[in-house]
């Protein structure tokens, strides 16, 4: 489970205005590239062919023939976590405002251009730590796609009327992710809770009042700030070649500047040393809980195990918390959300009561079923099956184009390197039961804890 | 064309259909060591008998609480050791077992899953169980705007008919329901000729084939009538019919309008399948999604869409706008349809939807996934083989003319359903206004109304 999100917009209809082309100039050729890139392998007999081109764009490319199709994604090292108090939903807010007009194609030619081509799954979404582009594309479109990428990565023009409808829309999103939704406020809550200074504390989507704040001057300094080549990183899974597809980017994305991008300074947040608590009342006729735990960024050594153990707790009917909550007929689910932030984060449990449950109750016997847990190791036997379940979950995760162009992504831009995913599905596999306990010692101390409940208004 | 004709290549299906009586499809993908393996029964929420709806998807969920071998522990122990996934889906026509499973451990998976949809022992104490966790989760959808409006929709579009019937069923009707009940529906539905096994991934086709018949020798010999019975096609109203779900606090409302549908395999559909891209059809240049948000910012998405059965299903748009512009968003997809009908689509906009739809039709059936999926639906809505993947070809031969004439005689605004979610005493009479009838015009009901 993770919470990002996916936007959608409209074009209008207007004439094609031809892109300059780019003559790639440089003083590194496309060969000296290829030859310094590097071959890295993935899942079973995958490669992964990373290239680094002089002005810092990253590209990765996974050749895969299984269809007459491949996905390209931009991924930009920039999230909810870059922006500033009273301006958040900024980075989101952006991503709307990307699908806008440029300087050399008028609003609305980008989807109307894609869509004709037969784009399939024209996107964008934002978390905490990246925003990223994405689109399906037949084989035959590489040259369309990396042609209108570059273009939208440098020449975007943001206008009032154009930045003025779009908050606009963004409200409306926010109303229907959080404002009126009983787990979107809860979601939002338990992250206010946990986090006292650094900016994972604030929804992606921003406040209302700090959308209603932005004009369209916001934006555009955002976007001289964050978006260049040397902030991004492309990724190519399909029926391609590497060698072209490095041709291709180099063409378009070559002769753009890199810029010279601060390094964003979030404060580190402090212990929590005791339990917070908030109550929330919302429109809902069964009561829902979270509880969250703080845990280290999704680079450290203890993810493996601590993956395993929220695996050993919650993944399964059979798993330790589904039968003391679900089982016991105290909660209708029991879940958590996936451990794969940049910065160290929080591991939630989530959950909805039964009809006339209290959310206390469940808080309770969660607690008491985790101090068990702490005070013993493992048995082999749940130890299998939680890295089974982790290793078909991984598989599940790969299943087309777009899903592993989505792995290779987001390990890549949260921790510099899509092998720290692989890292971790392979270390899990030599995880052992004394490591679960520790970790569990380690990170679900009662009284590091977040609790939001949720009852009836 | 050139991409379609590389598209129709792909996706290699092991078809059976032999003494087993089991219909099993199965594609061979060795990418990945995972095996996707799905059992479906070609009759749904719309099968459920009058006053005990949301049985078809209780009998399904009691299916994996319990055999005569295997208690529900003993069940969830095993799947969850083999690291596998087992859900039910429950669809208006269809109930589909969702399984996953590493191809390491498929056989001993299989064993699981024939245990269950050959011996399902219906225990009392887990009847109550499960009582308590789906009633709980009717409720909670109460909290969810979104999927609380769809099961009001349904209800109302389908008043009486039986695609009218949630998923989930009612409170009062799950409450009555018995073990006999329970064993009643499982044989009525659960028999060969209404079963179907879809499946892809990293085993051999002969192999589930083998598991297939397997599942079919054991099971009785349910020759003579099928117990499983399609209605008749749902009809429109003589006139527009109106409702206001009411909901307190709301600051965003859902709004839908729409009407019965056509069948895939009616003449009508492409040139309909066509139009309404130009419409509202998940398209990001088409006039809901212009005119509703990208225009005016009144709303994060507006569509148009069809949903399908084995009788025509339905048409409907829908929006869910801020409560501030939900009136003008009201007059204006009224207005709009009332367009669309009147005057068609231009032919700018034709050439544009054809070349869309032609040009991305391949990616309906790009991955094993996707064609397992069509062949859920080519099976459960009784299509013919191959359907899905002849959308291009079907759409290539549309003409201007013939989208115009199927919107002419198929959209019909005065006889419409149209449906409002929000917070009455802020809208009623301001939606009364912006469809230009009488308040009395609207039925009100509550939310927690089933």
């Amino acid at each position: 489970m993770t919470n990002k999100y996916s936007l959608i917009r409209s074009v209008k209809v207007r004439a094609f205005v031809a892109f300059v082309s780019f003559v790639f100039a440089g003083c590194s050729s496309v060969s000296s590239i290829e030859k310094e890139g590097k071959k890295l392998p993935f899942f079973g007999s995958m490669e992964v062919q990373r290239f680094t081109l002089p002005n810092g764009l990253k590209l990765l490319v996974l050749e895969d023939s299984s269809s007459p199709t491949f996905a390209y994604q931009t991924w930009y090292r920039v999230g909810s976590r870059d922006e500033e108090p009273k301006y958040t939903g900024l980075a989101h807010l952006f991503e709307h405002l990307m699908f806008k007009g440029t300087k050399n194609l008028p609003e609305g030619q980008l989807d109307r251009i894609l869509e004709q081509a037969g784009a399939e799954g024209e996107n964008a979404f934002t978390s905490r730590d990246y925003t990223v582009y994405v689109q399906e594309l037949p084989k035959d479109k590489l040259d369309l796609i990396a042609k209108l990428e570059s273009d939208r990565m440098v020449n975007l023009v943001v206008n009032d009327d154009s930045f003025k409808t779009e908050r606009e829309v963004v409200q409306n999103e926010r109303r229907m992710r959080n404002e009126n939704s009983p787990d979107g406020l809860m979601y939002q809550e338990i992250f206010g809770l946990a986090f006292t200074k650094h900016s994972y504390r604030w929804p992606v989507i921003g406040y209302e009042e700090d959308l209603a704040r932005m004009s369209s001057k916001e934006p555009r300094e955002f976007y001289e700030s964050h978006y260049a080549p040397n902030h991004a990183t492309i990724v190519v899974v399909g029926d391609v070649k590497a060698s072209e597809v490095l041709k291709t980017v180099m063409k378009y994305y070559g002769d753009l500047k890199a810029k010279n991008l601060p390094e964003k300074i979030v404060p580190m947040e402090p212990e929590q040393t005791s339990p917070r608590h908030k109550t929330l009342k919302l429109n809902t006729q069964v009561q829902k809980l979270m509880v969250a735990y703080p845990v280290p960024a999704v680079v450290h050594e203890d993810i493996p195990a601590l993956e395993v153990m929220r695996s050993v707790l919650t993944s399964g009917k059979s798993s330790r918390l589904s039968k003391a909550l679900v089982e016991s007929g105290i909660m209708t689910s029991i879940d958590t959300y996936d451990l794969d932030d940049r910065d160290p984060s929080i591991l939630t449990f989530v959950g909805n009561l039964q009809r006339g449950k209290k959310a206390t109750q469940a808080e309770s016997v969660m607690l008491a079923e985790i101090e068990k847990f702490k005070k013993a190791p493992i048995s082999q036997s749940e130890l299998e099956r939680a890295k089974n379940s982790l290793q078909a979950q991984f598989y599940d995760g790969l299943s087309s184009p777009s899903e592993k162009a989505n792995f290779l992504g987001h390990y890549e831009t949260v921790s510099d390197s899509f092998r720290t995913g692989v890292n971790i599905f392979t270390k899990i596999g030599a995880v052992t039961a004394t490591q679960i306990q520790a970790a569990a010692k380690k990170y679900l101390n009662p009284n590091s804890r977040s609790v939001v409940m949720g009852v009836q208004k | 064309m050139k991409m379609t004709k590389l598209f129709l290549s792909l996706g290699i299906f092991g078809f059976a259909l032999s003494a087993s009586a089991i219909e099993t499809r199965f594609e061979s993908d060795s990418s990945l060591p995972v095996v996707y393996l799905n059992v479906a029964v070609k009759a749904g929420a719309a099968n459920d008998p009058h006053g005990q709806a949301g049985i078809g998807n209780f009998v399904g969920e009691m299916m994996m609480r319990g055999t005569k071998t295997r208690t529900k522990a003993q069940i969830d122990e095993t799947l969850d050791l083999l690291g596998a996934t087992l859900s039910v889906e429950t669809r208006t026509e269809a109930i589909i077992f969702r399984g996953r499973v590493l191809s390491s451990k498929l056989a001993e998976y299989m064993e699981v899953v024939h245990d269950i949809i050959t011996n399902p022992s219906f225990p009392e104490r887990e009847i109550k169980k499960l009582k308590a966790e789906i009633s709980s989760d009717i409720v909670e959808t109460r909290g969810k705007d979104g999927p609380l409006a769809k099961v009001f929709w349904d209800g109302f579009l389908f008043e009486g008919h039986p695609y009218g019937k949630p998923i989930l069923g009612k409170l009062r009707d799950l409450e009555k329901l018995k073990r006999d009940d329970l064993v009643r529906h499982y044989r009525d539905l659960f028999q060969d000729r209404n079963l179907l096994v879809v499946g892809s991934g990293d085993s051999e086709a002969s192999f589930v084939e083998s598991w297939a018949k397997r599942l079919a020798e054991a099971r009785p010999d349910t020759s003579g009538e099928n117990p499983v019975h399609v209605a008749d096609a749902p009809k429109n109203p003589a006139k527009r019919e109106i409702l206001f779900v009411d909901k307190p606090d709301r600051t965003q409302t859902q709004l839908y309008f729409g009407q019965v549908g056509v069948r895939m395999t009616d003449p009508r559909f492409f040139p309909l399948h066509l139009a309404n891209h130009v419409f509202g059809g998940g398209s990001f240049s088409a006039r809901l999604m212009t005119e509703v948000r990208v225009k005016r910012g009144w709303s994060y998405g507006a569509y148009s869409y069809f949903r399908q059965g084995i009788r025509p299903r339905s048409f409907q748009a829908y929006t869910f706008p801020a409560t501030k512009d939900t009136p003008g968003a009201v007059a204006l997809v009224d207005q709009m349809l009332r367009e669309w009908k009147e005057k068609g689509i231009t032919p700018a906009e034709y050439e544009f939807a054809k070349s869309s739809l032609i040009n991305s039709a391949g990616f309906a059936y790009n991955t094993p996934g996707k064609r397992v999926e069509n062949i859920l639906l080519e099976k459960t809505l009784d299509l013919p083989d191959g359907f899905m993947k002849t959308f291009a070809e079907h759409l290539s031969k549309v003409t201007l003319a013939e989208a115009n004439a199927a919107v002419k005689d198929f959209v019909d605004p005065d006889r419409m359903h149209v449906m409002l979610l929000g917070t009455a005493k802020d809208l009623k009479a301001k939606f009364a206004t912006s469809l230009k009838v009488p308040e009395s015009e609207i039925k009100v009901v509550p939310y927690t109304k089933e």
